[in-house]
Order: C-alpha cells, then sequence, then structure tokens
C-alpha cells in the first residue's frame, strides 16, 4: 500500500515541477518581448522625430551634409526588415549620429537661437533617455532569461521547449560621451 | 557687505542671547545656594516636627518645582537662541533659504513619500527645524522628524503598557526632481529584501553591482525605474552615501525626490546653556553649523538635481 502511494506520489511531484519550470521560463521569455516591445515604442518615437529634425537643422548646418546624410540613410534602413541584431547595431550607431548632431549644433548660434530646434533638442534628448531606460530594461529581462536558460534545472526545461538565447541590446561606447554633450545645452 | 552685516547682527543678537543665558545659570546658582542654606533649616524643622513622610515630600517638592522651572526656562531660552540664530545665519550664508526654527514636514508627506512603507504607520510625529527654499534652481524643502509607532502590551496584571518604538529619526528632505516619474520608485537599503517586496511593486534588477549591493530598488514600472535611476544616477547615489556616511533611502514620485538621511546626530541644536555664546561669533564657532547647512544640501549638489538634462 505505501509503496503504491509513493509510486503516486512521484509522478504528481514530477508533473508540478514541469508545469513550474515550463510557467517560469514562458512568463521570463514573456518579460523579454514585453521589455522589447518598449524599447520599440521610444525607437519609433525617435524614428518619427528625425525627418523635422533633419528639416531644421538643414538650411543652418550647410557643413554638415554628410552628417545629415547619414542620419537620413540610417533611419530609412532601418525602415526596412532587419534581424535584431543588425537592429540593435543600427540603432545604437543613430544614437551616436545623433548625439554628434547635437554637438556641432552648437557651433551654430542662429540655430541655438531657434526655439523649433530647442524644442526638437529637448524632445529627443527626453527620448533618448527613456530608450536607454527601456533599453536597461530590456537586457536586464534578457540576462534573466538567458541565465534560465543555461542554469540548472531549467535548461532541461528549456532544451526539451527549444527556447533560443535573446541578443542584449548592446551599448554603444560612444554613447557614454553624451553626458559632455548634455552639459553643453544644460544650462 | 553680507559678511560684515552679519558679524554686526549676530553679534547684537548674542549679546541679549547671552545675557538671557547668564540670567538662566545665575537664577539656576541662586536657587542652589537658596536650597543649601534656606531649606535645611526648614527641612529640619518639618522632619522634627511632622514626621519623615512630610520631609521626603517637602524635599521632593524643594527639588522637582525648580528644576521644572530650570527646564522651561531652558527650553524656551533654546528656542529663542534656535529662531535668532538660525534665520541670521541661513539669511547671511543661504539667503535663498528659509528657517522655521517650529515647524516640520508634516505626516502626510513623511506617509506620502513611501519612504518607510516596510513600517507601520506613525502614532506619533514630531520634528522641528524647517528649511526650505531653493538651491541653485531646485526648490528643496527639509526639516528634522522622528515618526514613531506603538504597541501595547498587557501584563500579568492585566495593565496595558504602551510601548513606542522608532520608524525613523533623522532628516526628511524633499526636492523637485528634474524628471517627472509616471509611477513610484523606491530606494531602500538591502536590508529590506527580508520583508519581501510590496504590494503592487516590484523588485528592479540595476546594472551596478554596488549599487545593487546596498539598495534594493522597487517600482510599479521596470522601465520607469531605469529611467529615473539614470547609470550616472546611481553612481551619483552612492558617491554621496559614502561620503556622508549617513543612512539613505529615496523615493521618487511626480516631480519629486524623497530622501530621509540618518546621520546619525541632532541638526541645528542650541549649544549647552552652560557654555559661553561668544566663541560663536569669536572663534568662528557659527561655522560649524553652516557646515551642517552645506552637508544636508550637498544631496542637491551630489545628485546633481540643478543639472536640468542629463543621460
Amino acid at each position: 500500500m505505501e509503496t503504491l502511494g509513493i509510486l503516486l506520489i512521484i509522478p504528481v511531484v514530477l508533473l508540478v515541477v514541469i508545469i513550474l519550470l515550463y510557467n517560469s521560463l514562458i512568463a521570463k521569455k514573456n518579460a523579454v518581448y514585453n521589455a522589447l516591445s518598449s524599447v520599440d515604442v521610444y525607437l519609433k518615437q525617435r524614428y518619427d522625430l528625425i525627418p523635422n529634425l533633419v528639416a531644421s537643422v538643414k538650411q543652418y548646418m550647410q557643413h554638415e551634409r554628410e552628417l545629415l546624410e547619414r542620419i537620413t540613410e540610417l533611419r530609412s534602413r532601418l525602415g526596412g526588415t532587419l534581424s535584431p541584431q543588425e537592429r540593435f547595431k543600427a540603432e545604437g550607431e543613430l544614437s551616436n549620429l545623433l548625439s554628434r548632431l547635437l554637438m556641432v549644433a552648437e557651433n551654430y548660434p542662429q540655430l541655438r537661437a531657434s526655439e523649433n530646434f530647442l524644442h526638437l533638442q529637448k524632445t529627443l534628448n527626453e527620448i533618448e533617455e527613456r530608450i536607454s531606460a527601456a533599453r536597461r530594461a530590456y537586457n536586464s529581462a534578457v540576462t534573466d532569461y538567458n541565465n534560465a536558460l543555461e542554469m540548472f534545472p531549467t535548461n532541461m526545461m528549456a532544451n526539451m521547449m527549444g527556447l533560443k538565447k535573446e541578443e542584449w541590446f548592446e551599448i554603444p561606447e560612444q554613447e557614454r560621451e553624451v553626458p559632455q554633450v548634455s552639459k553643453l545645452f544644460g544650462s | 557687505m553680507i559678511e560684515e552685516d552679519f558679524y554686526k547682527h549676530l553679534e547684537e543678537k548674542l549679546h541679549i542671547l547671552e545675557a538671557e543665558r547668564r540670567k538662566i545659570i545665575s537664577w539656576l546658582l541662586g536657587f542652589v545656594f537658596i536650597l543649601v542654606v534656606l531649606s535645611l533649616p526648614l527641612l529640619y524643622y518639618i522632619y522634627t516636627h511632622y514626621g519623615e513622610n512630610a520631609f521626603y515630600v517637602t524635599l521632593a517638592l524643594a527639588i522637582a518645582i525648580p528644576v521644572l522651572f530650570y527646564f522651561e526656562r531652558r527650553k524656551a531660552w533654546s528656542k529663542l537662541f534656535k529662531r535668532e540664530f538660525f534665520i541670521l545665519l541661513l539669511r547671511a550664508f543661504f539667503p535663498n533659504l528659509t528657517y522655521r526654527a517650529e515647524q516640520y514636514i508634516p505626516v502626510e508627506l513623511f506617509v506620502g513619500s513611501m519612504l518607510f512603507i516596510d513600517k507601520p504607520r506613525p502614532d506619533r510625529y514630531t520634528g522641528e527645524d524647517f528649511v526650505e527654499g531653493k538651491v541653485g534652481d531646485t526648490d528643496i524643502a527639509f526639516s528634522e522628524v522622528h515618526a514613531e509607532y506603538k504597541t501595547e502590551t498587557i501584563d500579568m496584571k492585566g495593565r496595558k503598557r504602551t510601548n513606542w518604538h522608532t520608524i525613523f529619526k533623522g532628516v526628511l528632505f524633499m526636492a523637485k526632481f528634474p524628471k517627472r516619474a509616471k509611477g513610484v520608485v523606491l530606494v531602500y537599503p538591502d536590508t529590506f529584501r527580508l520583508f519581501g517586496t510590496p504590494a503592487g511593486l516590484e523588485r528592479v534588477k540595476l546594472e551596478d553591482p554596488e549599487f545593487e549591493k546596498r539598495f534594493d530598488v522597487f517600482s510599479n514600472d521596470q522601465i520607469e525605474a531605469r529611467y529615473i535611476l539614470s547609470l550616472s544616477l546611481m553612481r551619483r547615489m552612492l558617491d554621496f552615501i559614502l561620503k556622508t556616511g549617513a543612512k539613505v533611502r529615496f523615493s521618487f514620485m511626480d516631480e519629486y525626490m524623497f530622501c530621509a538621511m540618518d546621520f546619525g546626530k541632532d541638526f541645528f541644536e542650541a549649544p549647552s546653556i552652560f557654555h559661553s555664546l561668544y566663541p560663536l561669533i569669536y572663534k568662528e564657532g557659527f561655522k560649524q553649523y553652516v557646515q551642517e547647512v552645506e552637508l544636508l544640501i550637498s544631496v542637491v549638489e551630489e545628485l546633481k538635481l540643478n543639472q536640468r538634462i542629463w543621460l
């Protein structure tokens, strides 16, 4: 009788463990997608802002045509279909170019006096901060998820479910220079 | 010139306060003299004519009443000192700040700041030394507060016993924060983990390992928490607590940052009544108070709250 009881308990416990593992992995995976969609919201906002920004600075910044062209080109590339890795790279590059644009804008007094530009600059700054926050949240969710994929016993479950590791949204080196930029128009 | 003006005014005020202080001290000495010289025969008379009990009662009254008077006068003097001295000091050295000795940040803000949601709501709340104004472009207000909650136990004889427990004793500081938080972000000391996650909030794991070691962050929005706690702000918060050695909690909501700072000491205290006030001016003793204010408002500078845009 007792042995039968034990034999019955084992599969029940096993089933509960499997359900828990499965659910925790799914929750982690969904957290990654949720975070990514938040990143997307802010990236989209920036994407929409760029044409305005380029248009407002174009007439003043004759010498930076190359920079503006690269920004426009990168933007249109982001409009197409890209693999996540390519996309993250392009977005990172765009961040760098935009911060450079704002930095060189300092050399154009007319631009600094333009209310429209100042407004765009403020908006862009705000969006960049939001992107940075969302990206950090995304990376944190990815770390959590990837850890689960490598750690015992969730790794066995993840193998069976065929889950794959997700990519981090890396912070490009140059972007860390941004505080210096913000100092320029912080006052 | 503000400095010369300050010295002149300070000197005037200190003369008045010093005279008042000496009055209290000589009154106290006079009382001791009277007690020793005059009450001894009286007490002897009571002892011999009315017995031991009457003697003790008279003795107790003869000591207690003047002692109470003394404490009352000392309190009044200390209040006077604080009011006169600190108003002068702040006007000279921190013209954008105002001081009110007997006011404090109200309990609604203490509770609303969510700085202590791991503790029971306060049953008793007092404070003093309210300062408000601007540091640079940043609006700030702070005061010392003491929040307590009570527990009641019934002893073996069925008597109710009330015990008071301190929730927080220190400086409650609030400042306008350059970013507007859509939700709530709480930065608690690491030990808070023992109490679990507060309802409606989730734990936010941040990148900075040192920050994570010292603090637990809770928020109702993972992204918002990171929007408020930028990497550079986290660094600055760490630097601030390492520099000051204070036990600190932060919370962010709407456009405000709240901060509970426990330095393990009282600020804005009047000097002992047995010490002359003149060193305050002739030995520049007042500078110690200037440093106290500087320390408290350094949080604005350290966290760079004046910088309107930063990443």
